[in-house]
């Protein structure tokens, strides 16, 4: 297996930067699995879990939330808008915040506070789905 | 004629000076750390979103886009990123002269330029001197964010896809070390992928089809560039306020020491005059 460099970064912090020989990403039009070697590409990315692989076997999930990633045959960059490894997520904040968007989309609302409440149940859900939880 | 009520009133009046410049230092270093740590964990992210750019740009031919199109330059757009308040130095007039000069090379008349103003000092010099401003945004004291990167993008992207510009400048001050601040003028608009080391094109495989996938990566890199600039100009700007007061502190210090100095030599002066005025009288009544 060759290994490649997986670098994600978000605006506010570099989240990992790491040798691997595989990675998994949401991408807008579905899931796609990156080997070392692959063919360069562009690709947008949607809310979701990704998951790499080091050559030792260690294998690791993060959430991301948007952004885009470009695979190089030697390294695949992701410029997220909102990265964290599951180890980061703190399951207590994620099932408040899950809770309170489903409050807020109980309550009449205007077109842009209905697809901002949307858009934080998403993340609330992807950041559970990341711990292994059922929502 | 120096009297030592005068120069009790001069030795106070730096004192109160310098206690509202070290206040201020203290604050601007405060702030200073806060604007630094953000703007150095923003930079692998822009550098990041460079280096996929710098990629595309050996795709080879990509797709029209209206961000992308190059037209014969007639007007252009500048954003000039200053400081609301004073008391920062030369900081303000490095960049306004940095945008003056880079008016003056492109030998651009005042009709063809057109400005996007952040903050206040530059807002004022050359709304002042007659230049379009087309918009105007206060730079918010807690440092600049995504809100404040959103409407200057949604502004220059307005401008220059109306055809009122036919290429942007952002003009800031790069941040380099709490002492030292770059005024830089970089282009945005157009977007003209940075020019990689390597020549030659690669196939790159686009997901969705590239027209869709530039179509929001384009102006997101646009507004990565923008608020990259805005968090450079703040961390720039308390950095270069902190050195000013800094120094301002040093001087009044420098200036209560020697105006402490005058003045005891002039209370000297006068005890000895006092002094000699009294014997000078016991010898005449002695006489």
């Amino acid at each position: 297996m060759r290994e490649f460099l997986l670098s994600i970064v978000s605006p506010e912090r570099v989240v990992l930067e790491e040798r691997v020989v595989h990675v998994r990403l949401p991408g807008s039009e579905g899931y796609f699995g990156v080997l070392g070697g692959h063919a360069p590409m562009v690709a947008e990315l949607t809310y979701g879990i990704g998951e790499y692989r080091r050559a030792d076997g260690v294998m690791r999930r993060f959430t991301v939330l948007g952004g885009f990633a470009e695979v190089l045959p030697d390294r695949t960059i992701v410029c997220a808008d909102a990265a964290e490894l599951a180890e980061e997520i703190d399951p207590d904040r994620a099932r408040v915040a899950l809770r309170h968007a489903l409050e807020i989309l109980q309550q009449p609302l205007s077109e842009e506070e209905l697809a901002e409440a949307r858009l934080a149940l998403e993340r609330a859900k992807t950041r559970l789905r990341a711990l292994g939880e059922q929502v | 004629m120096r009297t030592l009520r005068a120069m009790r009133s001069r030795i106070r009046a730096a004192k109160n000076i310098q206690q509202i410049t070290r206040a201020m230092k203290l604050v601007s270093a405060a702030r200073l750390r806060r604007a630094q740590d953000r703007v150095l964990a923003a930079r692998p992210y822009a550098q990041r979103m460079d280096e996929i750019m710098r990629e595309l740009g050996h795709a080879g031919d990509l797709p029209d886009h209206p961000l992308l199109q190059r037209r014969e330059v007639r007007h252009v757009g500048f954003v000039i990123i200053t400081s609301d308040r004073g008391l920062c130095g030369a900081y303000n007039m490095n960049l306004i002269r940095a945008l003056q000069t880079a008016i003056r090379e492109q030998n651009l008349t005042q009709e063809q330029v057109c400005l996007v103003c952040v903050g206040k000092r530059g807002y004022q010099f050359f709304a002042k001197r007659g230049y379009t401003i087309a918009l105007y945004r206060p730079m918010p004291t807690a440092g600049a964010g995504l809100e404040d990167a959103r409407a200057v993008t949604s502004a220059i992207s307005e401008l220059f896809q109306t055809e009122q510009v036919d290429r942007v400048y952002l003009v800031y001050a790069h941040f380099v070390n709490p002492v030292t601040q770059r005024p830089t003028v970089q282009q945005v608009l157009p977007i003209e992928p940075p020019v990689g080391d390597e020549d030659g094109t690669r196939e790159f495989i686009f997901e969705p089809p590239a027209e869709e996938l530039l179509e929001r990566l384009l102006p997101r890199y646009l507004l990565t560039q923008v608020l990259q600039a805005l968090l450079e100009a703040s961390a720039s700007e308390h950095g270069a306020r902190m050195t000013a007061m800094s120094m301002a502190s040093d001087n009044a210090g420098k200036m209560i020491q020697e105006l402490t100095l005058v003045m005891n030599r002039l209370r000297q002066a006068a005890i000895t005059k006092e002094i000699a005025e009294v014997v000078g009288g016991a010898e005449a009544l002695k006489g």
